[in-house]
């Protein structure tokens, strides 16, 4: 079922137009990949589907419900969750105190127990640094933070920006099982992400953003040999 | 302009006009009169727009807000009042020595010592920087120029002028609107066509970016500061013959500069200018036209503070913002306070106070006294401040609502549940202030506060229903605590308060590991998650003042009954800042650092009465100004320094111990991004830098290390 669905989002800094009319949808129980180059519009898009930077035109439709004049807290409330590429933890506050806080956020709107922080710090891999400040943790763990906390909240779609840069190979084929078992609960989550082996394995369906505008969708597999994808990847003297 | 804004500016002017005619004074419009309040007008307004021009450009270029430029201003106006009038230098060569030299020089001196560290920081630790600032140059014009003779600078040419029909302008309104315009041009022409001024606009969009084509920020920040405290300069001389030469009037100029610049959205310099404008002419109006009664007599010098509360309502919500790369504070604790070290803590500390204060005269004890009550109003900042990152420079202003709520409920019985009632009635109005600024960027809430103050000391404790001016005698009497009445200079007051502050401290530390205490430190780590959490960040910002406030107003009727009386004086803006200061001195997150910061405050008092020297005798604020200074170098605090000294010797703390040593190692190691260019790449190094990257494993250098490039070949 759609979970997700922006339609003709465009967002102008100054004269710079991040996003120009572009559409894209997620569904429950799958993984979206969202790929394109540096300066695309991926955030800005993530920016926008979470409320923290309005768009200029166009609708963002959530379970459907017009999320437009929901502020930020009603959006995470509705079940819409992130992480941030440039990261956002809770830099003063022990790694299971910002599960806490994901956790104790959550009791406002849901009575549902499950995703304890607990659960959700040993079921991410946090257990040995759950006391540690997490100001102090390399990029990588903070990564898996900020992916846990964002689980706290119990949401129905994750919003994920780079989840694996900073993480090794081994941490990279972790994260990949630990989505996969998230989507067979149920999840919709929207991916991310530089490392195209990542995104092509795990992801369901791809959208290519190029210069704000998506300008390709469909299975990874069809999407590799695209010339649109290719052009915006390599340039146009690509192939030639 | 979104339709709230419209709102709001449809309020404020229906406002205006019912405000015009119910105070109309009557007086008689005439070309003469209205043209005489027009020049008069634009000659004020054109100074405060000359101050907030220097407060835009630098916050502009250096991310840095200056709370000091009513200061710097004012010192200079001093300056050259000693130069000019007291030496009898020339007036040109007197300009050119102050406004040319001196102040570019100041300028430049504080960007390389003070300002340059501060960009990128915490908001907290830029405010206190600049607000200490202040103070430092308050006490040093103060000390260096006794107040104890008057003291005037003449207009330029005296009071000539010439007439235009019925219109008469002086020569030194004509000159001080001429330089407002010159500088606006100059500005226009520096930012838009000069290379330096193009670099400065570039830095404001990127630094990193603009660094790399070739502007250099150190050289556009310091020409930012040289222009600021120039600007500072020029306002002050260009005011002084205007109002009087008074440490705290021209200080508090910057309140006048801080709501032409909101107008401007402290970035804009031709709203600045209409902001300052408009300001202008608008005290001048009232002065002239309206008059006000009893409680609302300085209605003309509120207006700024009205001005600036009526633009923070009407401004757009701000966008959320990221993290700024780098405010990542240097300091992460470790390790909380648990309640029962608290207790233990606090215990200690009223056992001390009672066999200790056995042996003090009234006079020791009086000021133990006032330690304790400053203690208990800086508690309020630690949650606000210290955890939620909300800078208020307000906490005395809600003290002193505590004090006269204390006062009408229970000032003459001395009833115990007064200090509850009290309590309970500031709450709200904390709520209320922080109400209309926390959708806006944390900056402005702190100059919200900061009108708040002003404008409580100049329109509400003024009322004659809050504090009865005819009132002689005591207002409040002895504390009555179920039957035992406790006096507010007595030693039974100072073990009172002490068991107050340490029950405070207890709950407080309590409070900081509660749900509430950590959605406040994760909203201060980062807005932006903590919203995506689901967190309300107008709600919590709300909560958050509720409490602080409660807790400032607790204080101040603690405060009102060892005063025995009070005026609207004692809760002045200025008069609080110190309290700010000292708090964020002692450590702005830690309760422990109240009780640094009270004790510090009847310090300054003893040390100023123990040696007469004239420096020494305006310590209450030169301390605390320098102090807040220093933080710079120390942004954690003393008690957070002291603390972490002596942390490792207790046999509990291994924790301590452990940090502690790692802190020696990594002190030992070069900046990581020296590696390779002046420092060599040592096996340490590497391996504190693996621990810095988060590379896990056994990761050991091959075949020694590489010798810096300038040394010349490898190995």
């Amino acid at each position: 079922m759609t979970l997700l669905s922006v339609a003709e989002i465009t967002v102008d800094f100054g004269g710079l137009r991040a996003l120009n009319r572009a559409s894209l949808a997620a569904d429950e129980g799958r993984i979206t990949g969202l790929i394109g180059p540096n300066g695309a519009g991926k955030t800005t898009l993530f920016d926008v589907i979470t409320g923290l930077r309005s768009a200029t035109t166009g609708t963002v439709v959530f379970d459907g419900l017009d999320l437009s004049t929901l502020g930020v807290h009603q959006r995470a409330r509705r079940g819409i969750a992130r992480t941030f590429q440039r990261l956002e933890v809770f830099a003063h506050l022990t790694v299971r105190d910002n599960m806490q806080v994901a956790s104790d956020s959550r009791r406002r709107w849901s009575d549902d127990p499950s995703a304890s922080p607990d659960e959700l710090i040993e079921r991410i891999g946090l257990t040995e640094v759950a006391d540690v400040v997490a100001g102090t943790l390399p990029t990588g763990t903070a990564r898996l933070v900020e992916l846990a906390r964002a689980l706290a909240t119990g949401p129905r779609l994750l919003l994920l920006d780079e989840p694996v840069s900073g993480l090794d190979q081994d941490e990279t084929g972790a994260m990949a099982g630990l989505l996969r078992d998230l989507v067979a609960e149920g999840l919709g989550v929207l991916l991310v992400e530089h490392d195209m082996s990542f995104v092509m394995d795990c992801s369901d369906v791809i959208h290519v953003l190029d210069f704000g505008a998506v300008i390709a969708s469909g299975e990874p597999a069809a999407l590799q040999t695209d010339p649109a994808v290719q052009t915006a990847y390599l340039g146009s003297g690509a192939g030639r | 302009m979104t339709r709230s804004s419209r709102i709001v500016i449809v309020f404020a002017v229906a406002a205006t006009i019912a405000v015009v005619a119910t105070n109309w004074a009557g007086n008689e419009i005439t070309v003469a009169g209205l043209s005489g309040m027009l020049i008069a007008g634009l000659a004020l307004g054109s100074i405060y727009a000359v101050s907030a021009t220097g407060m835009v450009v630098v916050y502009s270029t250096t991310g840095v807000f200056n709370f000091a430029q009513g200061a710097i201003g004012m010192y200079w106006a001093f300056l050259y009042w000693e130069l000019r009038v007291n030496r009898n230098w020339p007036a040109p060569l007197a300009l050119l020595v102050v406004v040319g030299l001196l102040a570019p020089a100041f300028g430049v001196v504080i960007d390389r010592l003070l300002m340059r560290r501060l960009q990128n920081r915490p908001l907290a630790l830029q405010l206190m920087v600049t607000v200490g600032l202040m103070l430092a140059l308050m006490g040093i014009a103060a000390a260096q120029w006794r107040s104890d003779r008057g003291r005037g600078i003449q207009p330029f040419f005296g009071t000539g002028g010439f007439d235009i029909g019925p219109i008469v302008i002086t020569y030194h309104r004509l000159i001080t609107v001429l330089v407002a315009a010159l500088i606006a041009v100059s500005l226009r022409v520096l930012l838009h066509r000069a290379r330096i001024g193009v670099a400065m606009r570039a830095v404001v969009d990127d630094r990193s970016l603009a660094a790399l084509n070739g502007a250099r920020p150190g050289t556009v920040s310091a020409v930012a500061w040289a222009l600021g405290s120039s600007l500072a300069a020029v306002a002050g001389i260009l005011i002084a013959p205007e109002s009087r030469l008074v440490v705290e009037v021209l200080t508090l100029v910057v309140v006048d500069a801080f709501a032409a610049a909101a107008v401007g959205r402290l970035r804009s310099l031709p709203f600045t200018f209409a902001g300052a404008i408009l300001l202008g002419v608008g005290q001048q109006f009232i002065s002239r036209y309206l008059r006000f009664e009893d409680g609302f007599v300085n209605m003309a010098q509120a207006l700024p503070t009205i001005l600036l509360f009526v633009v923070v309502l009407a401004m757009p919500q701000a966008r959320i913002e990221a993290r700024r790369i780098g405010t990542r504070t240097a300091h992460h604790p470790t390790r909380l306070t648990h309640p029962f070290e608290a207790l233990v803590g606090m215990t200690a500390l009223f056992i001390v106070v009672a066999a200790w204060s056995g042996s003090w005269s009234n006079v020791g004890v009086n000021r133990g006294v006032t330690a304790m009550v400053t203690a208990i109003i800086m508690l309020s900042i630690v949650p606000l401040t210290g955890w939620a990152g909300q800078v208020s420079f307000a906490p005395l202003a809600f003290a002193g609502v505590g004090a006269v709520t204390f006062m009408h409920v229970a000032g003459d019985t001395g009833a115990w549940w007064g200090l509850l009632v009290a309590a309970a009635v500031t709450a709200p109005v904390g709520a209320l202030m922080a109400l209309p600024a926390v959708r806006l960027q944390s900056l402005y809430l702190a100059l919200a506060s900061v009108a708040f103050a002003r404008g409580f000391e100049l329109l509400f404790f003024t009322q004659p229903a809050i504090i009865d001016p005819t009132i002689s005698g005591r207002q409040f009497v002895d504390l009555d605590l179920f039957g035992w009445q406790v006096g507010g200079n007595s030693r039974s007051y100072l073990l009172v308060l002490t068991g107050l502050f340490g029950a405070l401290v207890v709950g407080l530390v309590g409070l900081r590991r509660s749900r509430f205490g950590r959605r406040w430190v994760a909203m201060a780590d980062s807005e932006a998650a903590a919203a995506t959490l689901g967190i309300s960040l107008v709600e919590t910002k709300v909560a958050v003042f509720a409490v602080s406030a409660a807790i400032a107003g607790f204080g101040g009727a603690l405060l009102g009954i060892q005063a025995g009386t009070v005026t609207p004086r004692d809760f002045g803006l200025l008069i609080g800042l110190p309290i700010v200061l000292l708090l964020v001195v002692g450590g702005v997150s830690l309760p422990a650092a109240a009780l640094f910061g009270g004790v510090n405050t009847i310090l300054f008092i003893i040390v100023k009465d123990t040696w007469d020297l004239s420096i020494l005798q305006t310590l209450e604020v030169l301390g605390p100004g320098f102090m807040a200074i220093a933080l710079v170098a120390r942004p954690s605090g003393a008690v957070a320094e002291i603390g972490r000294a002596f942390a490792p010797l207790l046999p509990w703390r291994a924790d301590a111990r452990h940090a502690f040593a790692a802190d020696r190692r990594a002190r030992r190691l070069p900046e990581i991004g020296r590696l390779g260019l002046s420092e060599p790449f040592t096996p340490d190094a590497v391996v504190e830098l693996d621990r810095r990257l988060g590379v896990i494993g056994d990761v050991t250098p091959v075949g020694g290390y590489v010798t810096p490039i300038s040394g010349g070949a490898t190995r």
